[in-house]
């Protein structure tokens, strides 16, 4: 990305400027102009919020890509069990009924001091406050032998969901009979906590109707991953999987977990056995980990990851890769009148998921909406729930309430209750779960982007 | 209709969204929600058609308001107490709360008293649930009862 920072306002006119929007932002004392960067669940959230909360706002997406693919949910690609096209997720809504415009374009230039970007196009636009949230950039050179172009042509990733997606559900289609699906797991932070483990389980689901003798690996550098026990206690009844030994800590005696002589069609391989990825071999179809190689015929690799490009572009990473900020109304520690959410920023205890990248939407545009009213932003209150399926018909969650610690700058989580599905949870809770899970697909699209 | 009430205990907040209830017809649902036993024979489509039938009735009781989707459901000024809180609900129960579809209950124009009533027995684990108990453990009784209060005043307006 070539961003030509604080200067390129110099090459344009104000003509141009002027031609490109109107000007009537708190400079000119009339309108005030919310520019957001991203038109994922945290930039269309905010959008749609902002609007509501203030219509005398005027609100501008920029988005490189004219149509929205959601990644949550996107696994059931994988298996069949909905299209590519079901993934899609128009604009028009908050266009047509909240009144945001929405530029498809690329940033190319930030200028902090005269509160402007510059798009490719050639256009520039000034804010008041600019909002970024540019997901995630996935670091495919870090596991070695990896790269972009292998993950597009031969081991796809499809943690951003697109055309690595479609590959990979049709590899699977295409796997011998008593092959292996390879699944490597992601280091922590990642987007999508349950996700790598949500992903494998649903095709060994698939597996066992369509392959039965085949066999699905997670190699993974953790010891353990939120929800891991209670998928593996659906693991545990749908797959044969035996529960590790510390896994089993905590599962009242009720609770039948089942032994098994033989291992099943899905394991799980944690750092401590030598799980950690070393380096892809794709002519062999094989990965190095600590603990050996592994031959597989399809492999589907979540690598590390970091904030979105354009937020590196823009000067608003810390060395960590991710976005430092205040935590009461996440603006950028770094540029002032930008305010950073959704997986790209820090948020502690949050995790990087949709929902939690949804409710931060909400608190920034109502601390938006105080900031340029010259009021107070109010203290803000975050959920978080990961549904997650163990199976098309086995629904679990980790579910969170947040609150901020504003003298230490820090986002906790609320009490110490049971986060989970409960162990005991009947069958009917279980199928309630997937139940809502397919549901919340649904209702969550339609809060961010209808 | 019979296999409706083996059901009562496990949705989440079925029970709420009648405008007319009054606080002793809340008090009996929740006395027959303690007790009812669990639907654990029934399969994910029987679930969802139950919970599909229960919230169109319950939708069905309610006199809809009309007000224009785009109408701005908060006006110009600081944000009113529970109301920020309200918001993290609307990511499976819809914006403002007034989303109905296959499985989560609208919470727009809810009375007061079934909210809170329900909210604390999620809480307290009187009720069984998915996950609202879990989501309520993380709620002081203030911010439920600003919720509720935030919610009853939102008018009941149904996307289908």
């Amino acid at each position: 990305m070539n961003l030509s920072r604080r200067n390129f306002l110099g090459l344009l006119g104000a003509t141009a400027l002027a031609g490109a929007f109107p000007l009537r932002s708190a400079f000119a004392g009339a309108q005030a102009h919310v520019v957001i960067i991203g038109g994922g669940v945290g930039g269309a959230t905010t959008a749609k919020y902002l609007r509501m909360f203030d219509p005398n706002l005027k609100v501008t997406v920029i988005e490189k890509n004219p149509v929205y693919i959601r990644p949550y949910g996107s696994s059931e690609v994988v298996t069949g069990h909905i299209s590519m096209d079901e993934l899609n997720v128009s604009y028009e809504a908050l266009k047509s009924r909240y009144g945001v415009n929405v530029i498809i374009d690329e940033v190319t230039g930030f200028d902090p001091d005269k509160r402007s970007v510059k798009l490719k196009g050639g256009r520039g636009v000034r804010y008041d406050k600019l909002v970024v949230s540019p997901g995630i950039e996935l670091l495919y050179d870090k596991l070695a032998g990896y790269s972009q172009a292998i993950a597009e042509s031969k081991v796809p990733s499809g943690w951003i969901p697109g055309a690595q997606t479609a590959l990979l559900a049709e590899q699977l289609k295409a796997m011998p009979q008593g092959g292996t699906f390879l699944m490597v797991a992601p280091p922590n932070p990642y987007r999508c906590p349950p996700g790598p483990y949500e992903r494998p389980a649903l095709v060994a689901e698939w597996l066992q109707k369509h392959n039965p003798t085949a066999k699905v690996i997670i190699t993974d550098p953790k010891d353990k991953f939120v929800t891991d026990q209670t998928m593996m206690l659906g693991w545990n009844r749908l797959y044969d999987f035996t529960i590790p030994k510390p896994f089993l800590e905590g599962i009242p005696a009720s609770v039948e977990v089942k032994q098994y002589s033989q291992p099943g069609i899905l394991e799980w391989i944690p750092a401590k056995d030598g799980g950690t990825p070393v380096s892809l071999d794709v002519a062999n179809k094989t990965l190095k980990t600590e603990g050996g190689d592994i031959k597989a015929d399809v492999i589907n690799i979540v690598p590390a990851m970091r904030a979105g490009k354009i937020a590196k572009a823009m000067g608003l990473t810390d060395d960590k890769g991710w976005c430092p900020n205040n935590r009461k109304t996440f603006e950028s520690t770094l540029h002032p009148h930008v305010h950073v959410i959704g997986d790209a920023c820090h948020a502690d205890a949050m995790p990087k998921s949709g929902f939690s990248a949804n409710t931060q939407a909400k608190s920034l545009a109502r601390a938006l909406v105080e900031l340029l009213a010259e009021r107070d932003a109010p203290v803000p209150v975050w959920e978080n729930t990961c549904y997650a399926l163990a199976g098309s018909d086995y629904g679990l969650y980790v579910a969170d309430v947040f609150e901020l610690d504003e003298a230490a700058n820090k986002i906790n989580r609320v009490g110490k209750f049971n986060r989970y599905l409960r162990l005991d949870a009947t069958p009917a809770q279980i199928r309630m779960g997937a139940v809502y899970q397919q549901a919340w697909l649904k209702s969550f699209t339609e809060d961010c982007f209808a | 209709m019979k296999l409706q009430y083996t059901l009562w205990p496990l949705l989440l907040l079925a029970l709420l969204g009648n405008a007319q209830a009054d606080g002793k017809k809340v008090l009996e649902k929740v006395e027959k929600t303690a007790k009812a036993p669990v639907a654990d024979s029934l399969s994910k489509d029987e679930l969802r058609e139950m919970i599909r039938e229960l919230i169109q009735e319950e939708i069905a009781n309610v006199q809809p308001v009309n007000t224009a989707p785009a109408q701005p459901l908060t006006p110009v000024s600081a944000a009113k107490a529970g109301e920020l809180m309200a918001h993290t609900c609307a990511g499976c129960h819809g914006t403002n709360g007034t989303l109905a579809n296959e499985a989560f209950m609208p919470l727009a124009g809810m009375p007061e008293q079934e909210f809170v009533q329900t909210m604390l027995d999620f809480r307290d684990d009187q009720r069984q649930s998915t996950l609202m108990g879990t989501v309520a453990n993380g709620l002081s009784e203030t911010q439920i009862r600003e919720m509720a209060s935030y919610f009853a005043q939102v008018p009941m307006e149904v996307s289908p």
